[in-house]
């Protein structure tokens, strides 16, 4: 057998389930959605319409009634279906480069 | 029908990081799809924009198994399936048929009628972004009159495919349409197309707004436009039995519908196009209420 | 329990048989007591002869297979990729248009390395619509990666399907194979065929157990999704492993069946009449060959120092093979079906290229006989090799 080894294996194409098989698709974000934590009421509907999905409700979270709505800014593509859909308005979308000034000013 | 809480409480089955476009409904309605159908569901994808939002070799998005397949194979790879499973006697586990419009209404429609003549046991939902968004939205079969598309510059002529009455004629135990504006609906029909053996087949619209050129945020708010407008109607058929959904019920009397141009004025792929072609379209509307409906006295 | 109790009926005899039967028949049979669990076919001629044969057996309640009745041969190939990847043996039938519209499919079947078999009525193509024999149809698809083997006769129709089954399910291949056959000459003429009982068949050939893929909704993977270049080298040079290794294991699984059966028909190639000072050899394939066995006796009987090769697996194609056959050779005459248009015969391209990496350099006739059909007699072919060889004096 000509450069056969021994331990050959046929190989094929299994993907594995797995966060992140395009990446930290945040990093595509223009507009960071930013909840107002103090008027949300945790209905759960941007959970409910979220495309990628990255909110969920952390319901061990006691700083707020019913826990607390958190969005996992590492994959979130800043689509703000979120803020629109959301009944009490407390989504804001906020230009990334204002937190990039943030964290200029923090480097300061 | 499943409240809103339960849908919450269901495992995702999705997982975040996927290539998918920022606001993208059909990651958002394969979500809801799996959501119904639970874990214990095989999948099969034709090229369409869920061959790619899942994700490049290695890893996947999608937490149930899934065979990709070519454009016009979705339901035949799905027979096939089903047939694997028939013979090994497993009679638990569910097969999904996921399939854009273009996948659906054009290329794989000889595909999709033999397998629903047959009976085959799946599920097939055509997510239906009413264009070929995956190879840079193209018209397809499914393109409503009068949209814009990168083959139709100057706004679509003529009329689509209805895919689901097409389905319908089949006589199958089940056809419905939902939208992915609408998960309640779209998942209770699911989990009841689940009880039941046979094709089923799901018409499910994913607005997208890439093709359509709306601003990412407004993908649900624009489902529900085309529900509320009567452009895109829900139904079901149980057997052949055609019945309006709750949610477009009310909008059987023209009067109670939003005017069209409403649903129509965020949507870029409509943007200067004539109305004659706009006209166009709500005589086509116009036309499948009077056809749903009249098919819906006959079943009553 | 033994292992057979898990697997599909294959009600038939319990001891050595043998059946008159046609080719179509003998590829049907095979898939019988092969257990195949799903088939998917539509109909064409000449190749329906074995989907109704399957039809009787699966609705006569001997075979315990699901016969998918699909609406076209790119269903019927999506199918059998649908219930491979699900864990299940797979067999279609097809031939000519219905192998060409299936194209697309029977080169996935490989690429995703689905150890399917399907048997192929060869035809000619249209235009003009033509039901004969001809070989293009299946070596169209030579570089997709299917093994594929061209049979003389009806019985090694009927082994080579169940060998099929046996080679591309070893672990170390899982490539689709195409076992073929010439239309008529051998699809629609009875033949004897012998066939082992159903329980040393069992033996030979156990259950199919995938070993590297399965869609599995307790262990989940997305198969065949998008994928970059560095990853496609690996799988792809993987293919070219699997396909190299074939051979070996082709030679192995021939030997094996033989020796429990008593039936061999060559494994890469077949030769007839050729010791190693044979200076003349003919190179053919299908079943021409085996009417030019008797053309090699004629020119024998006539003085000539004449053999053949008949090459019964195109892929994987047996160049090192060749290259010993043929290294003390002064002609070789190329009698095949199918051409390339723009070159020579598909076979003779392949032998050239094998034979370009050794040191002979043997001068070189090329026949394009029997297309559509056509009968090739050993009197035709006869008079066809003393003509070259003739221009030699």
């Amino acid at each position: 057998m000509p450069d056969a080894k021994d331990d050959f294996k046929v190989e094929t194409w299994n993907s594995k389930p797995a966060k992140g098989s395009a990446g930290k698709t945040g990093l595509w974000r223009t507009f960071r959605p930013v909840i107002n934590h103090e008027k949300c009421t945790r209905c759960e509907i941007c959970v409910l319409f979220c495309p990628e999905p990255c909110i969920e409700l952390d319901q061990e979270d006691k700083s707020h009634k019913k826990g607390k709505i958190i969005i996992d800014y590492d994959y979130c593509k800043g689509c703000g279906i979120c803020a629109n859909e959301c009944p009490q308005h407390c989504i804001d979308m906020i230009k990334e480069t204002e937190f990039l000034k943030d964290e200029e000013k923090e480097d300061k | 029908m499943v409240t809103t809480k339960e849908i919450l409480r269901l495992p995702e089955p999705i997982l975040a990081g996927h290539a998918a476009c920022a606001g993208c409904s059909s990651s958002l309605g394969l979500r809801y799809a799996l959501k119904a159908l639970g874990e214990d569901v095989i999948m099969s994808v034709p090229a369409c924009c869920t061959s790619v939002w899942q994700g490049p070799y290695p890893k996947s998005s999608i937490s149930v198994p899934v065979l990709n397949i070519a454009f016009a194979a979705a339901a035949s790879a799905a027979s096939g399936i089903s047939g694997a499973l028939q013979a090994k006697g497993n009679k638990d586990t569910t097969v999904l048929a996921w399939a854009g419009d273009g996948g659906s209404v054009d290329i794989g429609l000889a595909a999709i009628s033999g397998a629903a003549e047959r009976n085959d046991n799946m599920i097939y939902v055509c997510y239906s972004n009413e264009s070929y968004s995956n190879t840079g939205v193209q018209k397809s079969g499914a393109t409503p009159p009068g949209a814009r598309t990168t083959t139709t510059p100057l706004g679509r002529v003529g009329s689509p495919k209805d895919i689901s009455l097409i389905m319908w004629t089949h006589n199958l135990p089940y056809v419905a349409t939902a939208c992915t504006s609408y998960p309640r609906d779209f998942i209770t029909k699911l989990q009841k197309a689940q009880t039941m053996d046979g094709f089923k087949f799901i018409y499910l619209l994913a607005p997208c707004c890439v093709g359509w050129k709306f601003p990412a945020e407004k993908t649900i708010e624009i489902g529900k436009l085309a529900v509320e407008s009567g452009a895109h109607i829900l139904w079901e058929a149980v057997n052949g039995d055609i019945k309006l959904s709750n949610l477009s019920k009310k909008y059987e009397d023209p009067a109670k519908r939003k005017p069209l141009a409403e649903y129509l004025k965020d949507q870029g792929r409509y943007k200067g196009i004539g109305e004659d072609m706009i006209k166009a379209y709500q005589t086509y509307i116009d036309h499948q209420w009077s056809i749903i409906t009249s098919l819906a006295k006959i079943s009553q | 329990m033994t292992v057979s109790d898990n697997r599909p009926k294959s009600l038939g005899h319990d001891e050595p048989k043998t059946f008159i039967i046609s080719g179509n028949h003998a590829a049907a049979y095979a898939a019988k007591m092969a257990r195949v669990e799903v088939v998917a076919a539509y109909p064409i001629t000449p190749s329906t002869g074995c989907i109704e044969k399957v039809s009787d057996f699966v609705d006569g309640g001997t075979m315990g297979a699901n016969y998918i009745k699909v609406e076209s041969e790119h269903s019927a190939a999506a199918a059998l990729i649908g219930a491979s990847a699900t864990g299940a043996r797979t067999f279609s039938s097809t031939s000519a248009h219905g192998l060409l519209y299936m194209a697309e499919l029977v080169w996935w079947a490989a690429l995703a390395r689905l150890p399917t078999v399907m048997s192929i009525v060869n035809r000619e193509l249209a235009p003009a619509w033509s039901i004969w024999a001809q070989t293009q149809d299946s070596m169209g698809l030579r570089d997709s990666g299917c093994l594929q083997y061209y049979c003389k006769n009806n019985q090694e129709v009927y082994d080579s399907v169940i060998m099929a089954y046996k080679i591309s399910e070893h672990e170390h291949v899982y490539m689709p194979s195409l076992v073929c056959q010439d239309a008529f000459i051998l699809s629609h003429t009875n033949a004897p065929v012998d066939m082992p009982a159903q329980k040393d068949l069992d033996d030979f050939l156990p259950a199919y157990e995938p070993k590297h893929f399965k869609l599995d909704p307790k262990d989940p993977v997305t198969h065949s999704s998008l994928a970059y270049p560095e990853h496609y080298r690996q799988k792809r040079m993987n293919i070219m492993e699997s396909t190299h290794r074939a051979k070996q294991i082709i030679k192995d699984v021939c030997a094996d069946y033989k020796k429990r059966f008593g039936k061999f028909h060559g494994d890469l190639l077949e030769t007839y009449g050729i010791d190693k000072k044979t200076k003349h050899i003919i190179i053919s394939h299908s079943s021409i060959a085996e009417e030019i066995e008797v053309s090699v006796d004629m020119l024998k009987n006539k003085g000539y120092d004449v053999g053949l090769i008949r090459v019964r697996v195109l892929r994987p194609f047996p160049d090192e093979e060749l290259r010993e056959l043929c290294k003390n050779i002064e002609t070789i005459h190329f009698i095949e079906r199918a051409p390339s248009y723009g070159f020579k015969g598909i076979i003779a391209i392949d032998t050239m290229a094998a034979l370009f990496e050794g040191d002979a350099r043997p001068k070189a006739f090329h026949h394009i006989e029997g297309l559509s059909g056509m009968d090739v007699t050993a009197e035709y072919a006869a008079d066809l090799i003393e003509k070259d060889l003739e221009t030699l004096k």
